[in-house]
């Protein structure tokens, strides 16, 4: 609190750390002391500072609890408890991150899938003998081709 | 635990992790009216702040075998997770809100029939009304600030931010206080 307006400072200092000069760092409390004896507009910030902590106090100390917040709170959690034990792997399948790798686990087997059945179009449009012999021995196409 | 009521925090939070219902009941009776106190108000709405305080408080339970003693206050951490998760809910309801691009209102204070007569005193009814238009890091630090049981370093910690930081917000939250108050004063006279 030495450069410039040293009123302007102890202001500066009481939005800083409160008006509970004595909790603040040694030099700014012995400035601040003595600036608290020699001048009446410092008192009078002080002052304000002081009502303004207060008000923030009883905002706090007013806050409206709803009876019984805590039994309600400790009610749920024990819900959560009990469903956390049954729903937990349904949960972390649901997660995003989970869900996009099952995505792209059924993206994959689906473009798996097409592609072997686009080969089976190609061997099907072909002469060759072979491709329908293979067509015929393949017992591992998917369900969809059964039948065709 | 023989006694939860003379347990430190440190000791509660060890049974509770081992199971003990009662010591974790303790820790909620203790430290639970103070977090619901600030996000009530940083909220603006008692129920929100409820659900904000039992998400906390799971998460105390959830992870109180995790928890390293000495390393910091349990208050300091359990405040850090509710101002978080008062923050993250007021950010996704304006988010909501602009994207349903209707004008809903801000959520009205639910207040008791005895905290009515208190804050119809005028003063404390407009200053609440000033707090509740600060930036959310501005209200959250000053709501932090408010009880004086917590420095400028443990608020840091909570909002996870430095203690020069922590100093600005309330340089900027006071001064908001405080002309707001001055402009009335003005308009009265």
């Amino acid at each position: 609190m030495t450069n410039g307006n040293p009123i302007e400072a102890f202001q500066n200092a009481l939005d800083r750390r409160g008006p509970a000069v004595e909790l603040w760092p040694d030099g700014q409390r012995a400035a601040a002391a003595t600036l608290l004896v020699t001048s009446p507009e410092a008192r009078r910030r002080h002052g304000e500072a002081e009502r303004l902590q207060a008000l923030l106090g009883a905002v706090l100390e007013t806050a409206p609890i709803r009876p019984g917040a805590l039994g309600r709170i400790l009610a749920g959690i024990d819900a959560r408890r009990g469903a956390g034990r049954m729903i937990d792997p349904l949960r972390a399948l649901m997660r995003p991150r989970a869900a996009f790798v099952l995505t792209v686990i059924a993206a994959g087997m689906f473009a798996l899938g097409a592609l072997r059945g686009a080969d089976i179009a190609a061997s099907l449009g072909g002469d060759d003998g072979d491709s329908y012999a293979m067509l015929s021995s393949s017992d591992s196409l998917p369900a969809i081709f059964e039948g065709e | 635990m023989h006694d939860p009521a003379a347990a430190t925090d440190d000791m509660l939070l060890a049974a509770a992790a081992r199971g003990d219902e009662a010591a974790f009941a303790r820790l909620l009776e203790r430290h639970g009216k103070r977090a619901l106190a600030v996000a009530t108000r940083f909220l603006g709405s008692a129920s929100d702040a409820e659900e904000v305080v039992q998400e906390a408080f799971w998460r105390v339970w959830s992870t109180a075998g995790r928890w390293r003693p000495g390393e910091a206050a349990f208050p300091t951490w359990l405040h850090r997770v509710v101002v978080n998760l008062c923050i993250d809910r007021e950010r996704r309801a304006k988010l909501r809100r602009f994207f349903s691009l209707e004008a809903v209102p801000e959520p009205a204070e639910e207040a008791a029939p005895a905290d009515r007569q208190v804050e119809a005193a005028g003063e404390l009814a407009q200053v609440m009304a000033d707090i509740r238009r600060l930036p959310g890091k501005q209200r959250a630090a000053l709501l932090l600030a408010a009880s004086g049981e917590h420095s400028n370093q443990a608020i840091a910690t909570m909002l996870g931010v430095s203690e020069k930081a922590v100093e600005s917000l309330l340089v900027r939250a006071r001064r908001s206080l405080r002309s707001e108050a001055r402009r009335r004063l003005g308009e009265e006279q």
